[in-house]
């Protein structure tokens, strides 16, 4: 674990995850390295508490799994981004994106602006 | 049909989630650790490492389940998976599940069976609703014998009048009429009835009616069969009911068939097999164109049955018969030239039904110890089973505290322990269902249960039987099993679990163990010593020679009583028999004899003595079996002649009276002399078929070997044979040596060949017929044995199993014990001194039951066995101590290897 890393904020867990299967196809251990990959490990993800959130987002129908083997050679359910799940990401990008701007701008206010 | 479809259906589904969502996970571990171990971490750190990384798995997979809305069939698809954990952790312990499901599956199977076998062999009476309210009528016959068959018909008939006590009377005539069957001619025992007697004893009838009162009104030739009659002479025909048969030369339409076991209500080593309407009792009649001059009144010849009036006891029924009675011998005293010589009085008192047969209530007896051994061995399954799942679970109490603290819920562990149970207990029901069947096969023998008593045992699983044997090994598994579980799970503080895990001596549980274990080794202590009075008897029994071969022998006894023979058709029916079975091949010799030495009550008995001197009073010496036979029954019989000649065609009714006697007849009459052509003095005790006692003087023709009288194993008297030419008896056996090992088909054929009109009334082995009991005897002792040697097995592999997990237990005061110097050798002595504590303690209780046991065995059985037996007080104990020895030393080894450096690093 990274010495820095934080916890994650709620509800930002799911669109990592959707981000990191969004570039390529991964198994449950390939997303969470790739989630600390992009996070530069700066968030803290306990291992297991990965695959609620997958298996939520399957049902969702937003990822897609099927079998196959990884490159260590074991076995690994593999998820996929689904068409609905590419546009869940994108609309979930978006309104973070919006969000951040939002509370990035009334975060900078200053006394005087108001 | 469709719920059912979808609910297996998302049953699968379940299933399948389950499989794959825990390879997945643990994959992700797997995965992890090989990068850990990329890393150069050791694999096995690395796999712990990223169990640890991963986090509550359990809690996790819920949250799965929630995820993917699994959640709402939890229970169901968890039941599933927790099956699978469950069967994989019996796998990985197979002695523990061998022992596990052969417990529960000798215990189910051989108590089901042999309580089964008994309940239909010997307690059959039961077909009779309530049997303890229906009193039978008793009276005193000359001396204080009580017997039935004491009421004449019209003293019956005013009582029945009178009477207060019953709701339904009845009154029964004994017949003894010949049938033919399609097999033979054969002689039963049946009642001649009237219309009361189907409703008094509430048995009723399994086939057609029973008789009724259009039937006793018009005496009409009409007769119920017993269903053992039914099924063994007319196959079991449904189609039989209307047909008409032969009864004492009659015919007779059959109306219907008795329920099985019902044996009516004479009691007697004969029981009653058919019913005939009481009208036609004239027909059955004992001896043709003998004119009956008795009055009515003192013919007493009915046994007289009724059903207790509610709230109406034995007592008020007996005293209402005693002051009935008195009023009869005050109006109709006996006849002073009375036929018979009974008694004057009638001395009439009731008696329950149940109480009214030594035979019946002896068999009750037998039965209540049988069942009693087999409940022992139910107890030691029992115990057996329980001592496993304590053991079981107390190794795995750090496991499941663990699993608790890593927030397993409680349900779930407790779970999990049921499907464990549960797998057991199915895997023992399927087991138990084999060695049921097997068993059932076994047992589906002719037993013979007295003296003259065969019955064909044809054992129905008892389904009450069943249910309380599983229901008390599934409550033990039960308890047992998850016990553990929720006491564990229930401990708040997983530390104090851990802390307790390096264990001492006497945790509740291993004191608990010791306790089941002490009564384990009492039983099965108990149980050898009571097999090893059936063990004494076998090897002396191996060593007996009766005096007749029993192998390749059959006897059938056949009766030419009854109008239709006298004595010139019956030595007409001899000859032809003799002659077909010089006839037959594969037949050594075949014999006619009025008797044989030991196993038949027809046997007629004779005082013999010197010319020169008196013939004692009958006491213990001089008495004699006699036989009269054809020539060829020493053959036959395989006694062999000593001295002198043998019967051959010289002897004929016209040639001088000759005799055989046996050699110690020989001896006491005439010393070392040589008897044979010398005289002796017979004084024949003919039961009453030739009325007058003659003394008789008879020349020796030849000297046989001594052979056992009247029982089977026992030599109280002597055996003296007369020439079938010079003496006759309406009763007699024929007897036939084959070469084949069964001689039994053979002779029936035979029989059926020379006249199909003989009536036979018994046929069977030599072994069956004359050491009928001692053949029972000797199973029940095959029986005592196998299930000692079972309880022993049970129980030494509960010491084992206890010592083994007390040591694992105390491997931290082990190590603790040898690091402050003890050596191996005492560690092995204190394993080794802990076991045997609870075997010595069994051995002493084992001890008392034991001779509890012989004792009762003694009082049911014929043959002579002791009590109490040193012999037996040396060996039993000695395969117990020596098994236990096995069982402690091998944990006490290990236990003496225990590591210091080991034990102690897991303080």
């Amino acid at each position: 674990m990274h010495p820095d890393s934080t916890g994650i904020l709620p509800g930002t867990l799911d669109l990592l995850i959707l981000k990191a299967v969004s570039l390529g196809q991964l198994h449950g251990y390939g997303v969470l390295l790739r989630v600390q990959q992009m996070t530069q490990g700066a968030l803290l993800v306990e291992q297991g508490a990965l695959y609620p959130a997958l298996y939520r987002l399957e049902r969702q129908g937003l990822l897609d799994a099927e079998w196959g083997t990884s490159e260590n050679n074991r076995k690994a359910k593999f998820y996929r981004l689904t068409t609905s799940g590419r546009k869940r990401l994108r609309e979930q990008t978006d309104g973070w994106n919006r969000m951040v701007g939002i509370m990035g701008t009334a975060l900078k206010t200053r006394a005087g602006e108001v | 049909m469709r719920a059912l479809i979808a609910a297996i259906r998302s049953l699968l589904t379940c299933a399948r989630f389950e499989r794959e969502m825990r390879e997945e996970l643990a994959q992700h571990v797997q995965h992890r650790a090989d990068d850990l171990v990329a890393t150069g971490m050791p694999r096995d750190e690395a796999v712990r490492q990223a169990h640890v990384e991963f986090g509550a798995v359990e809690a996790y997979k819920e949250q799965c389940r929630d995820a993917s809305g699994f959640a709402s069939l939890r229970v169901l698809h968890g039941f599933g998976a927790d099956l699978k954990v469950a069967s994989r952790r019996l796998l990985a312990t197979p002695m523990f599940t061998v022992f596990a499901v052969l417990s529960l599956a000798l215990g189910v199977g051989v108590t089901t069976a042999v309580y089964s076998s008994v309940d239909t062999v010997l307690w059959k009476d039961r077909v009779i609703p309530e049997s303890d309210r229906v009193a039978v009528v008793m009276g005193a016959e000359a001396g204080q014998h009580a017997v039935q068959g004491v009421v004449s018909v019209p003293d019956f008939e005013d009582f029945r009048a009178a009477q207060q006590s019953f709701t339904r009377i009845t009154g029964a005539y004994r017949i003894v009429p010949s049938v033919v069957t399609p097999d033979t001619t054969i002689l039963t025992s049946g009642e001649a009835v009237d219309e009361a007697y189907f409703d008094t004893l509430g048995a009723g009838v399994a086939l057609g009616r029973p008789v009724q009162r259009a039937d006793v009104e018009t005496s009409a030739p009409v007769v119920v069969l017993g269903h053992w009659l039914w099924r063994s002479r007319f196959a079991g025909d449904s189609s039989i009911i209307g047909r008409t048969i032969r009864l004492a030369g009659r015919p007779f339409e059959v109306i219907g068939v008795a329920p099985d076991g019902f044996q009516g209500a004479v009691a007697g080593p004969r029981r009653p097999q058919l019913w005939v309407p009481s009208t036609t009792i004239g027909w059955f009649g004992v001896a043709a164109g003998r004119t009956v001059t008795t009055p009515e009144r003192d013919r007493r010849r009915l046994t007289v049955v009724g059903r207790l009036r509610p709230g109406v006891t034995v007592q008020t029924a007996s005293a209402e018969l005693g002051s009935f009675a008195q009023g009869l011998d005050a109006a109709y005293p006996r006849a002073p030239r009375a036929e018979g010589g009974g008694p004057p009085r009638r001395g009439w008192f009731a008696k329950k039904f149940d109480d009214t047969d030594r035979e019946r209530s002896m068999n009750l007896t037998a039965g209540l110890l049988i069942v009693g051994l087999v409940g022992l061995v139910l107890v030691v399954a029992c115990t057996n089973l329980s001592n496993l799942m304590l053991a079981r679970g107390t190794m795995r109490h750090q496991e499941l505290a663990v699993r608790g603290a890593l927030g397993a819920p409680r349900w779930r562990l407790v779970r999990e322990q049921l499907a464990e149970t549960l797998l057991i207990a199915v895997l023992g029901g399927a087991v138990s269902f084999v060695v049921l069947r097997v068993l059932m096969t076994v047992l589906n023998v002719e037993i013979p249960i007295g003296p003259s008593m065969v019955v064909s045992a044809q054992p129905q699983i008892n389904a009450a039987a069943l249910m309380a044997t599983i229901g008390a090994l599934l409550l033990a598994l039960a308890v047992f099993g998850l016990e553990p579980a929720l006491r564990i799970t229930g401990t708040r503080d997983v530390r104090d679990v851990l802390a307790a895990g390096g264990g001492s001596v006497g945790t509740p549980t291993t004191k608990r163990q010791h306790r089941l274990l002490r009564w384990q080794v009492a039983i099965s202590a108990g149980f050898f010593i009571i097999a090893s009075m059936s063990a004494r008897y076998l090897a002396s029994e191996a060593r007996h020679d009766p005096g007749v071969v029993l192998d390749r022998m059959a006897v059938a006894i056949v009766s030419f009583y009854g109008s239709q023979w006298d004595e010139t058709k019956a030595r007409g029916a001899v000859d032809r028999i003799l002659q077909e079975g010089a006839r037959t091949p594969g037949v050594e010799a075949v014999a006619v004899s009025t008797g044989l030495p030991f196993g038949t009550t027809i046997t007629p008995s004779a005082e013999i003595s010197t010319p020169d001197k008196p013939i004692q009073p009958r006491g213990e010496h001089g008495w004699a079996v006699l036989m009269a036979v054809t020539p060829q029954y020493f053959r036959a019989a395989g006694t062999p002649l000593l001295r002198g000649r043998g019967f051959d065609d010289r002897d004929t009714a016209a040639s001088q009276r000759v005799v055989i006697i046996g050699e110690s007849a020989a001896r006491e009459l005439f010393g070392t002399s040589d008897a044979v052509g010398r005289e002796i003095l017979l004084k024949v005790d003919s039961r009453g078929y030739r009325p007058e006692e003659e003394v008789r003087r008879v020349t020796v023709a030849g000297v046989a070997a001594d052979a056992d009288t009247t029982h089977y194993s026992s030599r109280r008297g002597h055996t003296v044979y007369l020439p079938f030419a010079q003496e006759y008896a309406p009763y007699v056996t024929v007897i036939a040596r084959t070469f084949a090992p069964d001689a039994v088909p053979a002779l029936r054929q035979l029989i059926r060949k020379a006249d199909p009109d003989v009536p036979i009334e018994r046929i069977g082995t030599a072994h069956s017929i004359l050491a009928g009991p001692y053949v029972f005897l000797r199973a029940a002792g095959i029986v005592a044995v196998a299930l000692g040697a079972l309880t022993l097995l049970l129980a030494m592999v509960g010491l084992y199993g206890v010592q083994s997990q007390a040591v694992a237990h105390r491997t931290r005061e082990i190590g603790v014990r040898m690091s402050l110097g003890a050596t191996a050798a005492q560690v092995r002595a204190m394993v080794l001194k802990d076991g045997y504590k609870p075997v010595l303690q069994g051995l002493a209780i084992g001890l008392f039951i034991g001779i509890a046991g012989r004792a009762i065995v003694r009082s049911v059985m014929v043959a002579p066995l002791e009590i109490v037996d040193p012999w037996m007080l040396l060996v039993v104990p000695v395969p117990l101590l020596f098994a236990a020895f096995f069982a402690c030393y091998l944990p006490a080894r290990r236990a003496s290897r225990v590591d210091p450096n080991v034990a102690l690093r897991h303080l």
